[in-house]
């Protein structure tokens, strides 16, 4: 699993390679929820290089949706594979998370949130 | 016929060696992605549920895995000797619920339960037998 990040404004895009798997999430859990409580509450996670992904990277998501809820701040998704796609549809999380077809458009929407 | 079999000791060191193995036999055998996901998941959800609640004791278990693909059917069989556990019978999660209110637990197996055509489940001999079955359309 690689992570990037990219700032812009005050929208940070988080880009996930890979698999988001039992291996991986404790990684991954431990980015997102530094970044968040060191103040980021608009994050974009662009997914296009993210290959596969169980529950427990589901849960990660869903634990950092949480997180910046407190904060009211808000995680969207991008760029979703179609099998990533079909288990976000499965899991119910195309109701929890916003996605966009490109990280731009995702960032300008929270932008302009 | 395309057949791969593992046997995982019930540690998470050992679910990660066999996931790697998982997803590089996958594509060795050009496994569809539909198929694949399911075989990944599979292995990954049951067998984390195993290492984290299937057993009484301290003492090392193994557990066996099988993936078969032939002719677009995929078939993953996962077999292990910790407490009795119907995952096919397991509640399905309230996918209606907000962000505050939902949960993460219980989203593995509803996975699995989606994305097999079939899944069953007998205790036979001491040991919980899981078997999935996948069905590729040609594409």
């Amino acid at each position: 699993m690689k992570i990037a990040e990219e700032k812009s404004g005050d929208v940070l895009v988080v880009e996930l390679r890979g698999r988001l798997d039992a291996a991986t999430s404790r990684d991954v859990e431990t980015f997102l929820l530094q970044k968040i409580d060191a103040g980021d509450r608009l994050l974009v996670l662009d997914l296009a290089g993210l290959e596969y992904i169980s529950s427990i990277g589901l849960r990660v998501f869903m634990m950092a949706a949480k997180r910046v809820r407190v904060v009211d701040g808000k995680v969207v998704v991008c760029a979703l594979q179609p099998a990533i796609q079909e288990v976000f549809t499965i899991a119910g999380f195309s109701a929890l998370f916003t996605a966009f077809e490109t990280r731009a458009v995702a960032a300008a929407s929270l932008a302009s949130s | 016929v395309a057949l791969l079999e593992l046997t995982i000791g019930n540690t998470f060191d050992e679910l990660t060696a066999a996931s790697a193995r998982v997803a590089e036999w996958l594509e060795i055998h050009d496994v569809p992605p539909a198929a694949g996901t399911l075989a990944a998941l599979g292995i990954e959800e049951l067998v984390t549920n195993c290492i984290k609640y299937g057993y009484d004791d301290e003492a090392a278990h193994t557990i066996q895995v099988s993936v078969s693909f032939t002719h677009a059917h995929l078939t993953v069989t996962i077999v292990d000797d910790g407490r009795p556990f119907d995952p096919v019978a397991a509640a399905p999660p309230d996918l209606t619920l907000s962000l505050d209110e939902r949960v993460p637990g219980g989203l593995g197996l509803h996975l699995l339960r989606s994305l097999a055509d079939t899944w069953t489940y007998e205790r036979r001999d001491g040991r919980n037998v899981v078997t999935l079955h996948k069905t590729c359309t040609p594409q």
